[in-house]
């Protein structure tokens, strides 16, 4: 292995370095790519858009298959231009695209995910708490007292009398072993990111260590 | 195509809801009072932050994460927000509001400056520089935030909303500053992530309460309470649910659910 002669890897392995150095301090070549970054992605993010929503809309939906009606939601999405306009009279038209997004939203979340995320969850918690394997039945138990426990941390008016109030402390220690247990899963997972990017620098680089790539 | 299939208890569950809360708002309304909501510490660690950026003189940074205004922690993320901008212009303290949001940016914007102006600080509100579209996408907005949260020397960082990978690369440059750090999120991937490096974090359905809890608002109020009783119906199912599968059968019970 050799050291890489190629632009590409070298301005990559240069911006890969440059980002890094922020950790150490803020200074003028993190703060150069960081614009670069920023500036890059507000590029991409527009072509992005146009090419993977606004052209097909217009030139396929619209223009060749006729659905006209699609005229109605980009006549509402321009609205939101309005809010550049000094004049009182048209600038509050901004809200009216704004207040579709916020209710659509809304809509959704109370019709799809109230059954995803909550019914379902109420049910997968019906499990015997009486097992012929202890395991199983340890299990079992810690999820339905785990699962009561933590609801009951989430009380925000009324206190729980005085016997139960044991409970909401015991779900802060389960949602912290929880926490616990994702902090650790996650942070393995970024070290798998970290060592790509080690992988890029010593060898598609440097040409220190071999690499599959 | 039936319009409720397999929707009908959501749609039951939402209905009675609703009337709860329009119920006790009425009561409200006609003078009753509310009961009162537990202390939140993240949340009166706000005016603490405020405070310390206040006497160190150095700008507070508010964010609400990559969630559009389709998500509800966008929407909590508001009254924190207003709550922010009313406490830095009462005590001249220069507020960075930032954005990852191309839809967000206006609602932040209106508030921001709504605020300002209803306290009579409109000259302190700076268009450009108070509230910040600072990129879109969470990589690039990551490293945005991180410079302007070095550059600014920021003294209080409120990270309220829907966070996802940038969580860790953002907390930990405000932990490195030394600013008093507030978070919140629904999130639960990156809660252990806020708890880790933040001074106080507000867990779940806690962030939700904020608005309710800072704005003392009776409309946010009831909703709270009314979550409150909907919490305690869930308690109540959960047990029979789980004594109907130890001693006999649960799945009558699963099945009027999924209904």
């Amino acid at each position: 292995m050799q050291i890489s002669t190629s632009f590409a890897v070298w301005l990559t392995a240069g911006m890969t370095l440059a980002i890094y150095s922020g950790v150490y301090k803020e200074n003028p070549i993190y703060r150069l790519v960081e614009h670069i970054y920023v500036g890059v992605s507000a590029g991409n993010g527009i072509v992005s858009t146009i090419d993977n929503y606004a052209k097909p809309t217009i030139t396929i939906d619209i223009f060749q298959n006729g659905t006209y009606s699609y005229l109605i939601p980009i006549l509402i999405g321009l609205l939101v231009y309005t809010r550049f306009s000094k004049n009182r009279n048209i600038n509050w038209l901004n809200r009216i695209p704004l207040a579709f997004w916020v209710g659509i939203g809304s809509a959704v979340v109370l019709t799809k995910n109230f059954k995803a995320n909550f019914i379902s969850q109420v049910t997968a918690t019906f499990m015997p708490m009486i097992n012929n394997d202890p395991l199983i039945m340890v299990n079992n138990i810690v999820m339905v007292v785990g699962v009561l426990s933590v609801l009951s941390y989430f009380f925000f008016s009324f206190e729980l009398p005085k016997g139960l109030n044991v409970f909401p402390k015991f779900g802060r220690y389960i949602m912290m072993i929880g926490f616990g247990a994702a902090y650790g899963n996650t942070v393995l997972s970024r070290m798998s990111v970290l060592l790509g990017r080690l992988q890029f620098l010593l060898g598609n680089w440097l040409g220190i260590i071999e690499t599959r790539i | 195509m039936p319009i409720f299939e397999g929707q009908l208890i959501t749609m039951i569950a939402q209905l009675i809801l609703a009337a709860t809360i329009f119920a006790l708002l009425r009561r409200s309304r006609s003078g009753e009072r509310l009961p009162k909501i537990r202390r939140l510490a993240g949340l009166d660690a706000i005016d603490e932050a405020i405070g310390r950026a206040t006497e160190m003189g150095r700008p507070t940074i508010f964010g609400n994460g990559s969630g559009g205004l389709n998500s509800a922690q966008t929407i909590a993320s508001f009254s924190v927000l207003e709550y922010a901008a009313r406490s830095c212009a009462r005590y001249d303290t220069q507020l960075i509001a930032v954005s990852y949001v191309a839809s967000v940016y206006p609602v932040m914007e209106a508030i921001v400056r709504t605020s300002y102006l209803e306290l009579g600080k409109g000259d302190s509100y700076d268009p450009v520089n108070t509230v910040r579209f600072i990129a879109s996408g969470w990589g690039a907005s990551a490293s945005a935030l991180q410079g302007t949260m070095r550059r600014e020397r920021v003294a209080a960082c409120l990270f309220m909303g829907s966070y996802y990978a940038e969580t860790t690369m953002i907390t930990e440059v405000g932990a490195n500053l030394g600013a008093i750090q507030v978070a919140g999120t629904a999130n639960t991937a990156q809660l252990p992530f806020m708890i880790s490096s933040c001074d106080y974090t507000l867990i779940g359905e806690e962030f939700y309460a904020a608005g309710a809890y800072l704005s003392k608002d009776d409309v946010q109020k009831v909703n709270l309470v009314a979550l409150d009783y909907a919490k305690a119906i869930t308690v109540i199912v959960i047990i029979i649910g789980a004594l109907l599968a130890t001693f006999g059968d649960a799945s009558h019970l699963k099945n009027f659910l999924n209904y």
